[in-house]
């Protein structure tokens, strides 16, 4: 193979891996705020999808504001979960088994719910360029691919200095830590818990978006990339935002490179295998985060 | 308090439908009903208790046709277009005096893309709807797994997947008016000769039909002098396929063999594109409408295949009169084409039922099950159905067809026209 | 918990229980026996989740890797050792709680949540693994077809035959769990349970129970899944994915953990609601999903719990005989 493919391989690659990069980051964003597990994130992503080809395909609204537009609903749809449904069950002092129960059910309901609304077959998502190809270092690429990873990476440093740098980002990490001592400070630890939530949704939906292009809109479209988010996520450092992307893309490079290097037979096992060795192996991930053991 | 009455709710539940196991007749839905309404069908279930118990023949009022397939999770857009012909099919046979004068009736579940499912749902069909008749999913697994009930049962029934796998078993109640894609391996692997390649890449889904029939073509391609440079595959769910494309080019083949199923097939075409390769790619099936929707006009030219039939926008793109007239039914019912050839294969296996009971005079599934080896130039949308080979296939021929701006060419036609040339010049490729 | 006392009443209600267990072949239509029958292997697959869940307080997300070791195993020892059906079955679960041991040595340290990932990602290696085998061993996506169960000589052909059978291996199933309960490691299981620290500081090896949890749990459930294949005769590896984990989990909590009788009842109605939905073609997995929500958040002690609470809500007052956990 030539350096083009090379190439070629590492845009897909670093494409594939900040959509994951984008879910982990939801993972952690929900774990830090309320020390809890979702599996709707995959299903958001969908949902994410659907709605944007709505926004965009549908009703023919400008691409960037179809962004904001799926990213506010899911936004909603992510506080709305939090307070309607976990907080809920939280107050009913159940085993967090039963907020996993709840969150699959959720992913059931999202997934068998867009296919009744938009139906079965796959839709096309139309492109946001123009042009099919650009030539980057003669190398093939397409702008929708690049766009999925400039846009993540936008994303998390937004992310970043609004974790930091602002007031409300303040409290959510004060609330984070420790959640009594921040609500004694009279931090609305409910809210920023909600907002948590609904971050993380909007990201999904965002991460939807950003691949319905690429790889056309159908109703499982989020469910493995779902599942392989939790692989990102672990490979950080499970509850680090920086680790979840980097996680996320470490995962994509893995994944592609090996499929293309080694076979393509065990691509999908690749992601678990991962999950499982840094599980047992260094548990608190690239990013040391102590989340996981005991 | 509301919790005490949802626990008594779903004990009334369990304890109702318990009855309703045992022997009632279930919600069903006739075809009259519109699709999509069917919610209200629960509803159903005590109303029509207790008409069948016992193990009467079910035959009388209704000629009952039972059908498992695939209606919800990936790729159950096969089973919804296949349920959607398959129901004016039904209204059509209707109205012409049904099976010998008796009505159809349809009963339809969903199988999730579960084997287990599939088990219960024929179980179902046979010991509580006490079908006449039994229609199997698009999913060849599920066939595979379900359709020896129905064989052993003596129910009359027909599969709908094109996997060569489960007509291999010896199961002489079980036919399909659908293509094998394994009888397609030859003419595919003529198309390979015809333009003069002597390699190819393949690349196909690890699902059973796919799996199958790449492994078939394989082992012809070697028997035909065509040397396979490279052999890639993915999983379904899948969506990314840059390693393994980059992998199939790198290995410089004549051409490239995708052998692959939904989703999957417009993406992998629009990735080997991206790529890079501009050259002709074979299908094992037709590229349908829906693919080309997703992999996009420009990128889907330069698709052979060889099936018996194609997809088309609209019925005004279709010359084949019967096969538009069936468009036009299928439009006006359900608002817009059906994208996929799904529901040909539903309609196909109606009218191939239809034609055996009027060859039989008789509705009970030994007489269908005679009958049927002796259906022989039947219209089918395909072309001509032919049952009299004995191996219970409705197509025993398959066209030979190149996707060029959107439409569907015969190769033969294309060659003749200088399309081959054409093609040449347009991509710059040698071959 | 404390044990009950066998009074005249419990003896009446159990002895006419029997008779109608037994009875039921001669009355039911085959469809019916057909649904009996997953039910009896799925009360032994949930019983073995309630082990590890239910009374050791680990949460798993991968039993469905079990089902298919329990099944592809008993498949296979049939088809390429030649072993008579009901050993492979036994033979195949305890190849699966080795497994399950092995799983379980360095999960016992994660905590909760993590446990649920480990697992889910340990099922989806296995559903990647019977799906992609080298020289296609397991049939691959293509299937595994098998034989009915042989008990020395008699071929178990009927759903009426396996009713019986798997009627009399939910009892042996059920007494074992019992017993083993009520024994030091069933008590150790739920000291892990309630707390772990204080577990450990009581002197109770908190891996070694963990593990024990697990690899019992992996043999009823890889059991569950013999059966399953040789009721059916077909399998593939559509049946072994994280669907199928979270049905077992639905099925015990509908039913209610950490008792005897939560994944008798849960896995009764999870598999009757399934078929009253079947009417509603597409959209029983969409409602399927919302019920599903909806007795998570209105009934999180389960229908055992709920059932009780009803009873002693009718009794008018909340006596302690119920032993609602």
């Amino acid at each position: 193979m030539n350096m083009s493919v090379y190439g070629m391989l590492l845009v897909s690659s670093l494409a594939i891996g900040s959509i994951y990069g984008l879910i982990a980051l939801g993972y952690a964003l929900i774990y830090k705020s309320s020390g809890l597990l979702s599996f709707t994130q995959g299903d958001i992503l969908t949902l994410g999808a659907y709605l944007g080809l709505t926004f965009y395909s549908i009703l023919g609204i400008p691409f960037a504001i179809s962004l904001l537009l799926t990213m506010a609903c899911a936004f909603v749809l992510g506080i709305l979960l939090e307070k309607g449904v976990i907080r809920q069950l939280l107050n009913k002092n159940v085993g967090a088994i039963y907020v996993v129960l709840a969150t699959i059910a959720i992913s059931y309901i999202i997934q068998n719910g867009s296919q009744l609304a938009w139906g079965t077959i796959q839709l096309n998502f139309p492109s946001v360029f123009p042009v099919q190809n650009v030539n980057i270092f003669g190398v093939n690429v397409r702008p929708e691919a690049l766009m999925c990873f400039i846009v993540s990476i936008a994303l998390m440093i937004i992310l970043h200095f609004f974790m930091t740098k602002t007031r409300f980002g303040t409290s959510m990490r004060a609330a984070s830590m420790d959640s009594m001592a921040a609500e004694s400070l009279g931090i609305d630890v409910s809210l920023t818990t909600g907002v948590s939530w609904g971050l993380s949704a909007g990201l999904a939906a965002i991460a939807g978006m950003l691949i319905g292009p690429i790889y056309g809109v159908y109703s499982t479209l989020g469910s493995t990339i779902g599942r392989k988010g939790f692989s990102g996520a672990v490979i950080g450092g499970y509850g680090n935002m920086y680790g979840a992307m980097i996680g996320g893309l470490i995962l994509g490079i893995v994944e592609t490179f090996s499929a293309s290097l080694i076979s393509s037979t065990y691509r999908n096992l690749i992601a678990y295998a991962l999950l499982l060795i840094f599980m047992f192996i260094k548990p608190t991930g690239i990013f040391n985060e102590r989340a996981i053991q005991d | 308090m509301y919790k005490k009455i949802l626990a008594l709710v779903l004990s009334v539940l369990m304890v109702l439908s318990l009855a309703g196991c045992s022997g009632g007749n279930d919600a069903e839905e006739t075809t009259a009903a519109p699709a999509g309404e069917t919610a209200a069908a629960e509803g159903g279930e005590e109303a029509e208790g207790g008409n069948a118990e016992g193990g009467e023949a079910a035959s009388g009022d209704t000629f009952k046709i039972g059908a498992y397939l695939q209606l919800s999770g990936g790729n159950s857009a096969y089973g919804v277009e296949a349920r959607n012909a398959i129901e004016i099919a039904i209204e059509e046979v209707n109205a012409n005096g049904g099976f010998n004068g008796v009505p159809v009736e349809l009963v339809v579940y969903d199988t999730q893309g579960s084997a287990e499912e599939a088990v219960k749902i024929v179980t179902k069909l046979i010991e509580v709807d006490q079908v006449d008749a039994a229609i199997g999913s698009i999913n060849s697994s599920e066939v595979l797994a379900a359709a020896g009930y129905l064989n052993d049962a003596g129910v009359y029934n027909f599969g709908m997947g094109t996997s060569p796998t489960w007509m291999e078993e010896d199961w002489p109640y079980v036919f399909r008016a659908a293509m094998n894609n394994g009888n397609a391996v030859p003419a595919t692997v003529e198309l390979v000769q015809l333009f003069g390649y002597t390699s190819v890449g393949t690349f196909y889904g690890q699902d059973d039909n796919s799996l199958t029939t790449a492994e078939t073509f394989e082992a012809a391609c070697e028997e035909a002098g065509i040397t396979v440079t490279a052999s890639e595959s993915y999983d379904t769910g899948d969506s990314d396929f840059s390693a393994q494309v980059a992998s199939i080019l790198a290995s410089n083949p004549d051409c490239v063999y995708i052998s692959v199923m939904g989703e999957a097939g417009p993406l992998i075409v629009q990735q080997l594109r991206q790529y890079g390769y501009s050259g002709i790619i074979i299908d094992k099936e037709s590229f349908m409408e829906s693919q080309i929707d997703i992999a996009g006009e420009q990128n889907s030219n330069y698709i052979a295949f060889a099936n018996p039939y194609v997809t088309y926008a609209s019925s005004a793109d279709c010359d084949d009169e019967y096969m538009k007239s069936f468009l036009e039914k299928y439009e006006a019912a359900y608002g817009e084409c059906c994208k996929t050839d799904s529901a040909y294969r539903g309609w196909d296996t109606i009218m191939c039922m239809w034609e055996a009971s009027k060859i039989a005079g008789a509705n009970d599934s030994d007489s269908l099950k005679d009958a049927t080896h002796q259906i022989s130039g039947l219209q089918g949308l395909g072309g001509t159905i032919d049952f009299t080979a004995g191996d219970r296939e409705a197509y025993q021929t398959v066209n030979k067809f190149i996707l060029v701006d959107r439409k569907n060419i015969p190769v033969d036609q294309w060659m003749e026209e200088g399309g081959y040339d054409a093609y040449k010049e347009a991509t710059g490729n040698e071959k | 918990m404390k044990s009950k006392t066998l009074d005249s009443k419990k003896l009446i209600a159990l002895i006419v229980g029997a008779v109608v267990l037994l009875a039921l072949p001669l009355v039911l239509p085959n469809y019916a026996l057909l649904i009996l029958s997953f039910w009896e292997l799925y009360i032994i697959a949930v019983s073995g989740l309630d082990l590890v869940f239910g009374y050791c307080g680990q949460i798993s997300l991968g039993h469905a890797a079990f089902y298919a070791i329990g099944a592809y195993g008993s498949g296979m020892l049939h088809e390429y050792c030649g072993i008579p059906v009901f050993f492979t079955m036994i033979i195949a679960a305890f190849i699966s709680a080795a497994i399950g041991a092995l799983i379980a040595y360095p999960s016992s340290k994660l905590v909760f949540h993590f446990l649920s990932l480990a697992s889910q990602a340990f099922g989806e290696i296995v559903y990647l693994l019977i799906s992609h085998s080298p020289g296609k061993i397991t049939g691959n996506y293509q299937g595994f077809f098998s034989d009915y169960i042989n008990l020395f000589g008699y071929e178990l052909d009927s759903y009426t035959s396996f009713y019986y059978f798997g009627l009399v291996c939910v009892i042996v199933f059920l007494v074992i769990k019992t017993f083993m309960v009520k024994s030091k490691t069933g008590r150790a299981f739920t000291a892990i349970r309630e707390n772990t620290h204080a577990a450990d500081g009581m002197g109770i090896n908190v891996r070694k129970y963990k593990v024990i949890a697990f690899s019992v749990s992996a043999f009823y459930t890889a059991y569950a899944g013999a059966m399953y294949l040789h009721l059916t005769k077909f399998i593939n590896p559509d049946t072994f994915m994280l669907k199928q984990s979270v049905m077992f989990l639905t099925m015990l909590l509908f039913g209610g953990s950490g008792c005897l009788l939560g994944p008798v009842m849960g896995s009764f109605v999870v598999l009757l609601v399934n078929e009253v939905l079947r009417a509603l073609q597409d959209y029983q997995m969409f409602v399927y999903g919302i019920l599903l929500l909806v007795v998570v958040v209105a009934m999180p002690g389960g229908l055992y719990g709920e059932i009780m609470r009803l009873v002693n809500f009718i009794k008018g007052k909340a006596t302690q005989k119920a032993e609602v956990k």
